[in-house]
């Protein structure tokens, strides 16, 4: 690495925690002296929760996401295939599920990569693992969640999304289903693995500026949106509101669920419905369950995968991720 | 001349590649042309793993699933000639 390049970085970061760390300071000044708004009023207590959390929660998605976009540097479809081709077994679907996470992923490039993994050798099972991860637990989730509500509620949603992918996979892996797979896709040849050149450090770091230009520069009013929601509703709606409706219920948990399937949605959409149910009282396992199903499963994945998959196959896929996402919804429910 | 293949469904950043490819080369104003696959199976026979893709003149240019800036693509104009 240049010394150009550390200088360049270091400054960033000295930067970034100038900015961060003396937020709560500038925000006092601003509302209180230079805006004159009463302490006591519940007006200004908003107003300054909402101008202390947008720029604190945008900061530190700026730096996951650049952070993120670096790891993602070091990761190609092509090498993450290299890796999985071949083995069927536990630690595969595993690897598959962590990988699916640092992947570079677009939802629209599922069906390529499913054919690229197949064609290689790559189980059915070990796949799907891959599938179901990469969609659900990726950079922008877990970003949005450690900025918004911090790292333990991220882990757990990193933890419970990656026991789903694997569980799941693993079962789907266990019940031969490839002959659910339209024949085409094995008719295909291998593909030959044209391998990039490795990356210089200045394009690496490129690249994570790039991530946070385009994660960042598309997600920020939602980010905003939720943040206003927490504060907006803060008072005005009953604490426990949603308590009763979508506390620790049993069929709270299935009815996110089944909500949460057919509604198409990244992460960051639905992170202003995930702040209002959180912050009214909803159980913190059925609004991960929600935010899981939503990201994992969806009406335009379902029929673009149907060029695949046979409808049989796309069923079971739906039912053991749906059976997954309940699972760890009442096991969180139940310990929380 | 170049010829351009463009391999992505229809997600935004694949139609956004091939508008921003079409505008770069009129702009230069040099010949070309531009081909867009959209099929799953022409794009699993040519090897392609991650959308959008761009060959140029038979030369894979991307593989970063996202869309190109205009110095990448006037880059990637400069290593065939």
């Amino acid at each position: 690495m240049s010394m150009k390049l550390l200088l360049k970085l270091g400054g960033a970061l000295l930067l970034w925690i100038a900015v961060y760390f003396n937020l709560q300071l500038a925000t006092d000044w601003l509302v209180y002296d230079v805006l004159g708004l009463s302490k006591t009023e519940h007006f200004s207590a908003a107003f300054a929760f909402f101008i202390f959390e947008a720029p604190k929660v945008l900061l530190l998605l700026t730096l996951i996401i650049f952070l993120m976009g670096v790891i993602r540097s070091f990761f190609t479809p092509e090498s993450t295939r290299a890796m999985l081709a071949g083995k069927a077994n536990l630690p595969s679907h595993i690897l598959a599920a962590l990988l699916g996470v640092v992947t570079p992923f677009c939802s629209c490039s599922a069906v390529p990569l499913f054919i690229g993994f197949l064609t290689a050798g790559v189980p059915l099972g070990v796949t799907f693992a891959f599938l179901i991860s990469a969609p659900m637990v990726n950079e922008i989730a877990l970003g949005l969640l450690f900025s918004l509500f911090g790292w333990k509620i991220a882990g757990l949603y990193l933890g419970m999304g990656l026991f789903t992918a694997i569980i799941s996979g693993y079962i789907l892996g266990k019940l031969g289903m490839e002959k659910y797979v339209e024949a085409w896709v094995y008719k295909i040849p291998p593909m030959e693995d044209n391998p990039e050149a490795g990356l210089t450090a200045a394009e690496r770091v490129d690249l994570g500026v790039q991530a946070v230009v385009e994660i960042v520069g598309k997600v920020w009013i939602y980010v905003l949106l939720g943040i206003a929601v927490g504060a907006g509703i803060h008072g005005y709606v009953p604490e426990n509101f949603l308590a009763s409706l979508l506390g620790a219920t049993w069929w709270s948990v299935p009815l996110a669920v089944l909500v949460g399937i057919p509604m198409y949605s990244n992460a960051a959409g639905i992170i202003p419905i995930v702040q209002a149910l959180l912050a009214k009282g909803a159980a913190l396992g059925t609004v991960l369950a929600f935010m899981m199903a939503v990201t994992a499963l969806s009406l335009p994945e379902m029929i673009i995968l149907r060029k695949v998959l046979k409808v049989r196959l796309i069923v079971t896929f739906i039912s053991i991720v749906a059976l997954g996402i309940l699972m760890v919804g009442y096991l969180f429910n139940a310990i929380m | 001349m170049y010829n351009i293949i463009v391999y992505g469904p229809g997600c935004a950043n694949c139609s956004n590649t091939e508008k921003l490819i079409r505008q770069v080369l009129t702009e230069l104003d040099v010949p070309f042309t531009l081909e867009k696959v959209t099929d799953y199976q022409a794009m699993a026979e040519a090897g392609i793993m991650s959308t959008p893709t761009v060959k140029l003149n038979g030369q894979v240019m991307s593989k970063k699933a996202k869309v190109p800036s205009v110095d990448e693509i006037k880059t990637w104009l400069g290593t065939v000639s």
